[in-house]
């Protein structure tokens, strides 16, 4: 999941991640912000390094995971499986991964690549959701391994790199998913992250999302200009009227931007509604992928990476 | 507001990601020009987004480009490149044409400042000290990137100086003249402990960076002292921008936390986007009103409610001082909509 920060990215991954956990498969969302929300729909504060169930779809067998990954508990990790354990622990404490990765910055971003490399390479789950840093700072993420493969000749970096860049280029393995709110800047930056995605790191982009769409209300529009038509003196009439303009300019102008986006790129596109709440409970969440299942069987098939033999 | 727009030098603006932290900067800093001050807003996120706030639709550069307007003072705006501040400075702070152009065809200086995080961060800290030290403003106002890297942006200058500090650099990365090749033992250790993680020529780049810099460390190291007074400076306010939603909320909270760690003093909450207040109500709808008018206006009231509830717990909370904007209706990439911004920011008495 990838977009400007604040479209909902981490509600998106929670809501794929449910989809996903009833539609029969082991789901596994991976956050790397080291404070996101992913949890919380399902009653989960902080997630840790290992994961933790969030729901189990008894009808299926699928379920949905969550965990953490940050660089520094990656990196101890890496030491650790190549026979290096004993000094890890003091790399970090007396500062040499802080110096190293000052003087190569790329390098927590690709520890943190190479570990969800490692989780998608042995099994670990059927799906891996990562919750992507914000856009600006995503292009910096997903390009860490083509800057440092480039920097090196040889070594664990290198291959490391290499790996990442693999797992990246490969469309059967991974993809990414850009959302968007329906507002100029977050669909700007949408279609700016897509070329440079493309381009720069060769991903292969997979739906577009657009969150947090405003749903039409029958008779809205009608009535509005019929209470237009008179002067309109009371309280009451004049919150009315306020209200409805708010919510009919919302949705005249998310059709400009839902139109922007299929005009700009040649992907399928999803709407998610708006919900009338400042919090997401799992009953929001259990919405929106009711309306997530909605949207796809809309869609043309869109190939699954495990084609069942 | 009023405060830190007459007194600041300097005003962060520190916020989750997508609550309007650069559209915000730009109001403050057009807001504090009302006010007579010379003001620059320099936005550091990497998404490129104060030229469209601003409505310069051929784009904003590293130098500062004043915007014309009805104020007192002056509004200047620019955006941090981050290549072009690192390579003024080495230009700057080089003993020769030699060394600087070393440096800037060095490998790892080329992907440092094209493709790398945390670069960005450093020359943040620094272009936020040559504007500040810049005598055409007086009043610096940077936009952050989103929570956690407006932490590593507090932290770089800190970061830098514990950096050029640190025994492993000073032995290994950049050994003073006549000390090289006789790296003591541990040294030697660290070099193939480092060797064996990263591969030897990575490091081999890694060191040949360093050693091109010789002489010009304690340079960076003054600047990076001189960033982080700053950033403590009583003459720097912090800003925490936030929007009335669950998820920003629990991150303005964490940056407050963070912030408090690191001494840093927030001075206010700003929370962008409201539905607007008119819409609170009390209304007397009919509770079986099945109009199109009342059932939309009652869930836009019970959103409007709980925005403010939020809002006012988070104040509580935190024990700091809101400030409420509502959603634009017109589109904010345009400097008349941010000028509605600062006035509720900033209620001016006219003239």
């Amino acid at each position: 999941m990838a977009g400007k920060g604040g479209v909902g990215k981490t509600t998106l991954g929670a809501t794929i991640g449910l989809a996903a956990a009833r539609s029969g498969r082991d789901t596994l969302a991976v956050e790397l912000e080291g404070h996101s929300s992913l949890g919380r729909p399902f009653g989960v504060g902080t997630l840790a390094y290992h994961d933790i169930e969030l729901h189990r779809e008894a009808s299926t067998g699928g379920r949905l995971r969550a965990r953490r990954i940050t660089p520094d508990e990656a990196l101890v990790e890496y030491l650790g499986s190549h026979g290096l354990e004993r000094i890890s622990g003091r790399l970090l404490r007396n500062g040499t991964v802080d110096v190293v990765s000052t003087a190569a910055p790329g390098i927590r971003d690709l520890l943190a690549l190479g570990k969800i490399r490692q989780l998608e390479e042995s099994g670990e789950a059927d799906l891996i959701i990562v919750d992507a840093p914000a856009a600006g700072h995503a292009l910096t993420f997903l390009r860490a391994p083509a800057g440092l493969a480039g920097s090196s000749t040889s070594g664990p970096i290198r291959e490391q790199a290499l790996g990442a860049l693999a797992l990246l280029n490969d469309d059967k393995r991974c993809q990414v998913m850009l959302v968007a709110l329906p507002e100029d800047t977050p669909v700007n930056e949408l279609i700016e992250t897509a070329y440079s995605l493309e381009e720069e790191v060769g991903v292969k982009l997979g739906p577009m999302v657009l969150n947090g769409c405003w749903p039409e209300l029958a008779g809205l529009e009608v009535e509005l200009s019929r209470l237009e038509a008179g002067p309109i003196r009371t309280k009451i009439g004049k919150a009315r009227a306020e209200a409805a303009r708010h919510r009919l300019q919302r949705i005249s102008a998310q059709r400009i931007q839902s139109r922007r986006l299929s005009a700009e790129l040649a992907l399928p596109l999803l709407h998610l509604p708006f919900l009338f709440t400042t919090d997401i409970t799992l009953r929001e969440l259990t919405m929106l992928a009711d309306a997530l299942d909605d949207e796809l069987t809309r869609l043309p098939y869109l190939g699954s990476p495990t084609e069942p033999s | 507001m009023r405060q830190l727009l007459t007194r600041s030098q300097v005003i962060v603006c520190l916020g989750p990601g997508g609550v309007g932290k650069t559209t915000t900067a730009a109001a403050i800093a057009l807001a504090g020009a009302r006010r007579g001050r010379r003001a620059v807003v320099l936005t550091i996120d990497p998404a490129h987004r104060l030229a469209d706030a601003v409505g310069l639709s051929d784009g904003l550069t590293n130098e500062p480009r004043q915007l014309d307007g009805a104020w007192s003072g002056e509004l200047w705006a620019a955006m941090l490149d981050p290549r072009v501040t690192f390579e003024a400075i080495i230009n700057a702070q080089s003993k020769d044409s030699g060394q600087a152009e070393r440096i800037l065809s060095n490998r790892l200086f080329q992907h440092l400042t094209s493709s790398l995080s945390g670069t960005n961060e450093f020359m943040a800290s620094e272009r936020l000290l040559d504007l500040h030290l810049d005598p055409r403003f007086d009043l610096v106002v940077i936009d952050t990137p989103p929570s956690r890297h407006a932490v590593d942006f507090l932290d770089s200058p800190d970061r830098l100086v514990r950096f050029v500090d640190h025994r492993l650099y000073r032995t290994v990365l950049a050994p003073q003249r006549g000390l090289r090749g006789v790296m003591n033992a541990a040294g030697q250790m660290a070099v193939r402990t480092m060797g064996r993680v990263v591969g030897s020529d990575l490091l081999t780049d890694v060191i040949e960076f360093f050693n091109a810099f010789q002489g010009m460390d304690e340079g960076f190291r003054q600047r990076a002292s001189r960033s982080a007074e700053i950033l403590r400076s009583a003459a720097t306010g912090y800003v925490l921008v936030t929007s009335p939603r669950s998820d920003p909320i629990d991150a303005a909270r964490w940056l407050a936390t963070a912030m408090a760690d690191r001494q840093l003093p927030v001075a206010l909450v700003i929370a962008n986007r409201l539905t607007p207040q008119e819409l609170v109500g009390p209304h007397r709808i009919r509770a079986d009103s099945t109009a199109a008018l009342d059932v939309n206006l009652a869930q836009l009231a019970t959103l409007a409610r709980a925005e403010r509830d939020l809002i006012e717990a988070l104040g509580r909370e935190l024990a700091l001082p809101t400030s409420l904007v509502d959603e634009q209706t017109i589109p904010v990439s345009s400097l008349a909509a941010i000028a509605i911004i600062a006035d509720q920011l900033d209620d001016l008495p006219e003239g």
